[in-house]
């Protein structure tokens, strides 16, 4: 058997050449661009040099780090990744899952229709487009909410509030597409249980407590640690077109944080220390979120 | 019993709880349509009719000059160039290398579980924004269009979607056209591409929304003037405009806040009349794609 595993391998490669050529170019991009930069992090532990590139510039060890972790930044820019994050999860999710449960309960076809193609239509604007709206809506002398209320209101200049402008706007721009998989979830629920809810003379609230919600719980478990790994991500290219110097304080996220350091202000190490800490610390949280949720059994990503 | 029989689906009739859902819905609706359309009107109004009358619900002195001296401005003109170059070359790169990748996966070639995991891989971790910019710098493609296109060529959850949704294609297909003595690439130009516009229309569209929404790339790879795209002129306008908050009091129509809606408008309108003819293929091609993960 041993003498025939071999050739038998060759064979079979030999017939599969034609599919692993197709491969090529993609495993070249993958290589490239993501296996290469990654290998390029040794930059945050370098006294980086453009000119040097990361094998010949000069080794500094923790140096970046330690500066980072000693920065006064370091806990603001921390805090406002975080409470940004959680603001926009524990606001948003729950909204998408109510407004998915809701537009199940709309009977009229060309309703639902129309509907579902006004909501997904925000997420196919760029966040710039998206920046800017909220600047004809809420700019405090001339948008149009404060010509309609006749109040002039700081949305966006002031640190209490500008945070509920980011949250509200990725709520505007992402809630409607979100709800697909949430909609594809529910076409899957067959009839015949909620047909044996109305004979047992449920009511509306208890059918959607009892048989709604525990069909999709997967899909929901799937998208909340998904919804988990982006955490230190917080909306980066949504909060740097829509930061502005006076709400610095409450908005500056780690993404934004190492694109001025690094690539404004030229510190490539230290910029890449930045997005070191913020991709090792989100990779941490999906293992740990996934493997809590492989322990219960269920919704697990891999 | 009976009565409730006769109205068809169950749960169809209109109870307050559903009425409550309409509204609500409808409420929702138009939050997310109604600056699309206040943009739209305002771009075709006259600045001077326009100007202090807060939710517009129609064109006021309706004109076309604004649109008309958008598509004139050379800046624009360039830019828009830019963005639709890479709307349709980059678009059609990216489709091919992620069809390209995905289909031997769901074959199952050699290696495709390791081949798998390096990909999805590098959706958890990257090496972030600077090293990925030191390696487009010594691939020379600084300052070119490619590096809006390249760098980021495939998605990988794109691939995932294609792979799983080649994976449900039946199996007898391919193996009857294989016993006919058809290749690998026969196979799946013939066959598996054709079963499969679905998934095809769906990422066309993702990846054309995505080059021509992108901004970020071009914010770091992009020097000259005549290699910017849409996307940075419309921030530039908005910059621009903010700094001039307090009022446009120029007395000539095309006033920078014109212009803006007018600049917007342009931009958005493409993809809004794309996209709902596409919209149908989504449910199907994203989700017997996205199902298993």
């Amino acid at each position: 058997m041993r003498r025939g595993k071999l050739p038998r391998t060759l064979a079979q490669l030999w017939r599969d050449a034609p599919l692993y050529l197709m491969m090529v170019p993609g495993a070249l991009f993958f290589i490239i661009f993501r296996y290469i930069p990654m290998y390029g992090i040794v930059m945050a532990f370098e006294n980086f040099r453009m000119a040097r590139g990361f094998l010949r510039s000069e080794w500094i060890g923790l140096t970046n780090f330690q500066k980072l972790f000693s920065s006064a930044f370091f806990p603001m820019v921390m805090r406002n990744t975080i409470l940004i994050s959680l603001y926009k999860i524990v606001i948003g999710f729950p909204f998408l899952i109510i407004l998915a449960l809701m537009m199940n309960e709309v009977r009229n076809r060309y309703f639902k229709k129309t509907l579902q193609t006004i909501m997904y239509m925000p997420h196919f604007i760029s966040w710039i487009v998206v920046a800017s709206l909220v600047n004809t809506f809420f700019s405090m002398s001339s948008g149009v909410l404060a010509q309609v209320t006749g109040q002039q209101i700081d949305w966006l200049v002031s640190p209490a509030k500008f945070r509920a402008v980011l949250v509200a706007s990725d709520i505007w721009k992402n809630a409607g597409w979100g709800t697909i998989v949430y909609m594809a979830a529910l076409s899957g629920i067959s009839m015949d249980l909620y047909e044996a809810a109305d004979i047992e003379g449920a009511t509306p609230l208890q059918k959607v407590w009892n048989i709604t919600l525990p069909c999709i719980w997967p899909t929901v478990l799937t998208m909340f640690i998904l919804r988990i790994g982006g955490i230190m991500d917080a909306g980066f290219e949504q909060i740097l077109v829509m930061q502005n110097d006076s709400v610095y304080s409450v908005s500056e996220i780690l993404g934004t944080y190492s694109y001025q350091r690094g690539y404004v202000n030229a510190e490539y190490g230290f910029g890449a220390a930045v997005s070191l800490v913020q991709s090792s610390i989100s990779l941490v949280l999906v293992a740990l979120v996934n493997w809590l949720s492989s322990r219960s059994g269920e919704g697990r990503l891999w | 019993m009976v009565a409730r029989r006769k109205s068809g689906k169950p749960g169809a009739r209109m109870t307050i709880g559903r009425a409550l859902c309409y509204a609500f819905l409808a409420i929702v609706g138009f939050a997310m349509f109604y600056p699309f359309y206040y943009v739209v009107m305002y771009s075709v109004s006259s600045y001077s009719q326009v100007i202090g009358k807060g939710a517009i619900l129609r064109p006021y002195g309706f004109t076309l000059d604004a649109i008309k001296n958008v598509l004139k401005d050379p800046n624009i003109y360039t830019a828009y160039g830019n963005t639709l170059f890479l709307a349709i070359v980059g678009t059609l790169m990216s489709l091919v290398a992620t069809l390209l990748f995905a289909y031997p996966l769901s074959c199952h070639v050699r290696g495709h579980r390791v081949i798998s995991f390096l990909v999805y891989f590098t959706m958890l971790f990257g090496g972030g924004m600077l090293p990925t910019y030191y390696v487009v710098r010594q691939a020379g493609l600084l300052d070119t269009l490619w590096s809006l296109i390249i760098p980021g060529l495939i998605n990988p959850f794109y691939v995932f979607i294609v792979r799983n949704f080649f994976e449900a294609t039946p199996n007898e297909l391919k193996e009857s056209a294989f016993i006919d003595g058809a290749g690998q690439m026969r196979v799946f130009v013939s066959i598996m591409l054709p079963l499969s516009m679905a998934v095809v229309a769906t990422m066309t569209l993702f990846y054309a929304v995505g080059y021509w929404n992108s901004y970020f790339s071009a914010i770091i790879y992009i020097r000259s003037a005549s290699k910017r795209p849409l996307q940075l002129i419309l921030r530039d306008m908005i910059s621009q405009s903010n700094a001039e908050d307090m009022g446009d009091f120029s007395t000539s129509d095309l006033t920078p806040t014109t212009m803006k809606m007018a600049t917007l408008t342009v931009s958005v309108i493409p993809i809004l009349c794309v996209y709902p003819f596409l919209q149908r293929f989504f449910a199907k091609g994203v989700m017997v794609g996205a199902v298993k993960g």
